[in-house]
């Protein structure tokens, strides 16, 4: 039997009459020999399109799910000013109804949907070539039935409405079929022809009277192809009905009921809220629920008026009562849209749904406004917020907070700025320095905490938070260094065996061993301000950096805020924005509590020391340990030691520390770690079966110590290790008191 | 959804199938290795290439069926595979072959030389040494010659397969797929009729399954003539296995030969044997696909297939039912054939087409000579 095919509008041309650059490349492309599944049939234009007929000889299986032929006639489109996108027309009458077709029922040639890209932006990678291979695409893959595949969204029962409704929630809640709070149309937007309505509680604007919802559930259907939305109730009604859905009855028995309640607002209009719950299959379980909204455009008073009901002093009196008068009602089809949840951000971030850490969050200068910024966007929405500056106007080089926010609190408009992203927010504020005496609201926020993190940008925040606040929660240290190029993450296991103080000695430690880092904390350049912390954000460092490393920060504290490791890692950027990582060593630390002092020791110290006295037994070794002084709280951080000199003299009752070298190292030291890592004392070994009290002589080295150390207001810190790692911390006083190390 | 791929190369009239199975399970029937990538003007596979390129990673094909031992289906065997039996055919970059399968004649036939010898040679070894292969038949020839040998065969029982009977290196649970066998049969030969590499080659039915259990089905029958596939036909009604002579797709015997279909030519059109015509016309469901694995058809006057008047047969047969007839050397095109790929699922079969890019093709040849 002959094949029947649509006739396309238009006059048969010669190729040389196309006026269509894109016509032209199809033509030619067909025509090219090198393509063997095209086959030029006619050449055609009328007064705005060039038209190109071809046959198309799709990949289809032996036993295709459509039928789709292994020839199919193709008209496609070009508007000779190039206004439209090139469309393709499948001209063959009994080409099925099958998805992705602009006009599945029409009595004319099916337009195939190729590509949601708005043409706007397609036109710029738009190829003749790519053109003929997504017709190609779309028939072979709709032969198999998989152009539409299966692990993808339902198609929707409307097409996507220009025009949207931003709700709440809770009208996504596929058992919700009253809604006993009121609303308020909180803004509107009708602009170029399209309408944007946002819904809210009505506390944001308790003077504004309330909308009229009414929400419907019809019966489940299959999905197919997408309908354009109803503009008038009749058309509305009249596609339900085919899924056997009376909505004119449903909606004249609402209105009655409400009315009779006199729970509407008369003044105001209605808003439908149509529920279509979707199946994949007959014989499928309901996959999904597609809401729909459409705005009523005549208030509800008319609206009842129109239904056929009065109002006799209070009393609802049947008039002309017919729901089939409510069809030439005119409506707006919206696009019903979810305000964002931080299980939805989550979900828009790639992470786990189910995160619900309570983050107090320290410090919101450049750096911590950003990463918090980021992390709350992420869905991380449980956050405190704590800092007790203003902003300035410096701090807008570099701050999330624009010029509206200048002269409040940090917190306040951080507060106001992030709260307007999720539907709910649940975040807290204390206008606070955590140095100081903490309110007793803020201390029973930290210590209910899941996650503590500083941006203080202040080694003396880290040091107090680390040892000074009551919480189990792991803390984590962000800085950059001083010129921005390089960004610091200190971060604690979650049982705190390795704490933010220590684990600070050794980022010190780890930058001093790496000569690539040594210049990491130079404060030499690059200061501008008032501030001169080395690790205060206000010296020079461009936005650039600062949000560059923001988001390599955030990315770590999201990727390891939950993994039972310490870590301290290091991000360098060069000029060309290229990152590298270093990862430096974490060390347990030993605390040993002697007299008012505590000593912290880093356990690989110990070690070392450790060895040292074991390689040079018979006699006797030693050297300089350096770390760091917490006169406040009276700690001794000792966070590594120098090697013996090469002048030192060893011998099996004596030891001789010796200088060559030292003072360089030590200045080397300061240098390197910003002067945060300086001498603190003296070791030396006894031998074996020796006690680790002090020798008359090591009493004389010590009251030497003591003579010097006076001058810096330090105390002197001799350690003598024995056999069996027996260990005598000397420290202020000559003390025999053995201190076993286990 | 299980995918199985068959791809058929163009050899010019040279048989090289590859089968992949959806368990990745892989079987060649023939290898006519007849590419030269240094010649411009040989349009023929690179089978070392291609066949590399579809095992990836892995260096061993499943199974490796010889149909019989014309140069047409064995040449370039010694120089791709790791052989067994001797040390010389055992680089590190020779694919391996689990299982071999050859018809009984293979073994038995003397004064041999090349690809065909060092078959041989294989497939004796692997025999004497009871493992790796499958032998089609079990002639009184193979026995008198196993007698010479000092060979056993009663031991080797579970090596040979019958006519009639499906390969047991199979199964349809596992790998969705079963291969029937229609030839050689022994009884040929007990007739009194000579050896002869063509009768007695291997011709066999592949039926794909997918968990769905649609089955697809194929029918590669080598070099055969019409009067064995008549004797084919007969002795599957015979035996009610006319289900193993149903076809979706026929891999034609003889690269298209007239004699396939009937003693005489005909002058436009061969005209098939009224058994033969049954085969080729009655036993397919829908939508036949008919392989024709030679040079182009059209042009050709010589006697050597292919013949155009076959070709003709064969290309009104699909013209009536929706059907495709391919030639290896005419697909897409006769100026640059590619091999002719088809996938194997729920829908039956497809022929894989792709859309060229430009890029795709210069970065996949040789660029010509530049300069002056």
């Amino acid at each position: 039997m002959e094949q029947e095919y649509y006739t396309t509008d238009g006059n048969s041309i010669s190729e040389e009459e196309l006026s269509s650059a894109k016509a032209k490349a199809v033509l030619e492309l067909i025509k090219n020999p090198n393509l063997d599944n095209f086959f030029l049939v006619e050449v055609k234009a009328n007064d705005d399109f060039d038209v190109i007929v071809f046959d198309i000889f799709p990949q289809v299986p032996q036993k295709p799910s459509n039928d789709i032929r292994s020839v199919e006639r193709i008209a496609t489109h070009f508007h000779k000013q190039d206004k439209e996108r090139p469309g393709a027309y499948v001209l063959r009458k009994d080409f099925p109804e099958v998805k992705h077709i602009y006009n599945p029922k029409g009595d004319s040639a099916k337009q195939l949907c190729l590509t949601i890209e708005p043409y706007i932006e397609e036109k710029y990678y738009w190829t003749a070539s790519g053109f003929l291979k997504s017709i190609f695409n779309w028939l072979s893959k709709t032969s198999k039935g998989i152009l539409h595949e299966e692990d993808q969204p339902l198609e929707e029962f409307y097409f996507e409405s220009p025009h949207r409704i931003l709700l709440p929630n809770l009208f996504f809640d596929n058992n919700v079929d009253e809604i006993d709070k009121g609303f308020i149309c909180r803004k509107l937007y009708q602009e170029k022809n399209q309408t944007i309505a946002l819904l809210d509680n009505p506390d944001k604007n308790p003077d504004q009277k309330l909308l009229n919802i009414f929400i419907f559930e019809t019966p489940p259907v299959v999905h197919s192809i997408p309908q354009i939305p109803s503009y008038k109730l009749g058309s509305l009604h009249q596609e339900l009905q085919k899924i056997n859905f009376n909505l004119a009855s449903k909606l004249a028995t609402k209105l009655f009921a409400y009315a009779e309640l006199e729970k509407l607002n008369p003044g105001n209009g209605l808003i439908l809220l149509v529920r279509i719950p979707k199946k994949r299959d007959i014989d499928s379980e309901i996959e999904e629920y597609e809401l729909q909204a459409f705005f009523l455009e005549k208030n509800l008073k008319e609206t009842i008026k129109i239904l056929g009901l009065k109002t006799n002093h209070g009393n609802i009196v049947l008039g002309d009562y017919d729901p089939n008068n409510l069809l030439d009602l005119s409506l707006l089809p919206l696009n019903p849209t979810p305000y964002l949840t931080p299980s939805k951000a989550l979900e828009h971030n790639g992470l786990e749904k189910d995160i619900e850490q309570r983050i107090s969050l320290i410090g919101l200068g450049a750096l911590g406004s950003q990463i918090a910024d980021n992390i709350y966007r992420s869905g991380f929405n449980k956050l405190s917020l704590i800092d007790h500056d203003k902003l300035l106007p410096h701090n807008l080089a570099r701050h999330t907070l624009d010029g509206t926010h200048l002269g409040e609190f940090k917190v306040k408009g951080m507060k106001n700025t992030l709260s307007s992203i999720f539907e709910n927010n649940k975040l807290r504020t204390f206008t606070e320095n955590v140095l100081h005496q903490l309110s007793d609201d803020l201390k029973q926020e930290l210590e209910n905490s899941d996650l503590i993190l500083d941006f203080s940008a202040s080694n003396i925040v880290s040091k107090y938070i680390s040892n000074n606040i009551v919480s189990n929660a792991p803390r984590i240290s962000c800085f950059l260094n001083p010129n921005g190029k390089d960004s610091i993450l200190i971060k604690e296991d979650l049982d705190r065996h390795y704490q933010l103080d220590t684990l600070e000695l050794d980022y010190y430690r780890g930058i001093y061993r790496r000569s690539e880092l040594h210049n990491h904390l130079d404060i030499s350049q690059s200061r501008i301000g008032y501030a001169y912390n080395c690790r205060d954000v206000s010296s020079q460092m461009p936005q650039i950096n600062v949000a560059q490393h923001s988001a390599i920060l955030s990315r770590s504290i999201i990727n390891s805020y939950n993994k039972n490791c310490p870590l301290i890692s290091i991000w360098r950027t060069n000029q060309k924005g290229e990152t590298n990582r270093f990862d430096l060593a974490c060390h347990k630390y030993q605390t040993i509590n002697h007299r008012n002092w505590e000593i912290k020791i880093s356990s690989s110290i110990l070690e070392k020391i450790y060895d040292e006295r074991s390689n040079k037994l018979p006699n006797e070794t030693g050297g300089v340990l350096v770390g760091y002084i917490n006169t406040k709280d009276e700690i001794i951080y000792i966070s590594d030691s120098l090697k013996s000199p090469s002048d030192s003299i060893e011998y099996p009752d004596s030891y001789t520390r010796g200088k060559n070298n030292l003072l360089e190292e030590l200045e080397k030291y300061d240098k390197v770690t910003a002067n945060q890592i300086t001498y603190i004392g003296e070791w030396h070994s006894h031998p074996d079966n020796c006690s680790v009290d002090p020798s008359p002589d090591d009493k004389k080295l010590f009251e030497w110590l003591k003579t010097y150390r006076e001058i810096d207001s330090l105390p002197p810190v001799m350690l003598i290790v024995g056999d069996d790692n027996r260990l005598n911390f000397l420290v202020e006083e000559v003390t025999n008191s053995e201190i076993l190390y286990a | 959804m299980a995918v199985h791929n068959i791809s058929c190369f163009p050899l010019g009239n040279a048989d090289t199938s590859f089968i992949q199975l959806d368990n990745d399970k892989t079987i060649l029937v023939d290898f006519a290795n007849r590419g030269d990538q240094d010649d411009e003007d040989n349009k023929y596979s690179d089978l070392s290439k291609e066949i590399r390129e579809k095992l990836g990673d892995k260096n061993e094909i499943t199974v490796v069926t010889l149909t019989h031992l014309d140069e047409d289906h064995v040449y370039g065997f010694s120089d791709f595979f790791y052989l067994e039996y001797a040390d010389k055919y055992q680089d590190e970059d020779r694919i391996h072959i689990n299982e071999l399968w050859v018809p009984a004649a293979a073994l038995t036939e003397e004064g041999l030389t090349g690809d065909a010898r060092i078959v041989r040679q294989e497939a004796r070894h692997r025999l004497k040494n009871k493992f790796g292969i499958k032998i089609f038949s079990n002639p009184k020839y193979l026995k008198e010659w196993a007698e010479e040998e000092n060979v056993d065969l009663d031991e080797y029982s579970n090596l040979f397969v019958d006519a009639g009977t499906i390969v047991k290196t199979f199964n349809k649970q596992d790998d969705l797929i079963e291969f029937f066998t229609h030839s050689p049969f022994a009884s040929r030969n007990e007739e009194g009729e000579l050896i002869n590499r063509n009768k007695d080659s291997i011709a066999i039915n592949a039926r794909f399954y997918t968990e769905n259990q649609s089955t697809t089905s194929v029918n590669l029958f080598s070099d055969l003539e019409y009067d064995d596939i008549e004797r084919i036909i007969n002795i599957s009604e015979y035996h009610e296995n006319e289900d193993r002579l149903e076809w979706d797709i026929f891999h034609l015997p003889h690269h298209c030969s007239y004699k396939a279909l009937n003693e005489e030519k005909g002058d436009e059109k061969t005209t098939p044997t009224e058994k033969v015509q049954k085969l080729f016309e009655d036993y397919y469901e829908i939508n036949p696909l008919i392989i024709s694995s030679s040079e182009p058809t059209e042009k050709n006057d010589s006697d050597q297939p292919p013949h155009k008047e076959a070709a003709n047969y064969y290309r009104e047969i699909v013209s009536d039912n929706s059907g495709k007839f391919l030639v290896t050397m005419e697909h897409p095109n006769i100026s640059s054939p590619e091999p002719i790929e088809i996938e194997i699922s729920d829908h039956g079969y497809e022929i894989k087409k792709e859309v060229t890019t430009g890029a795709a093709t210069i970065a996949g040849s040789k660029a010509r000579r530049a300069g002056n």
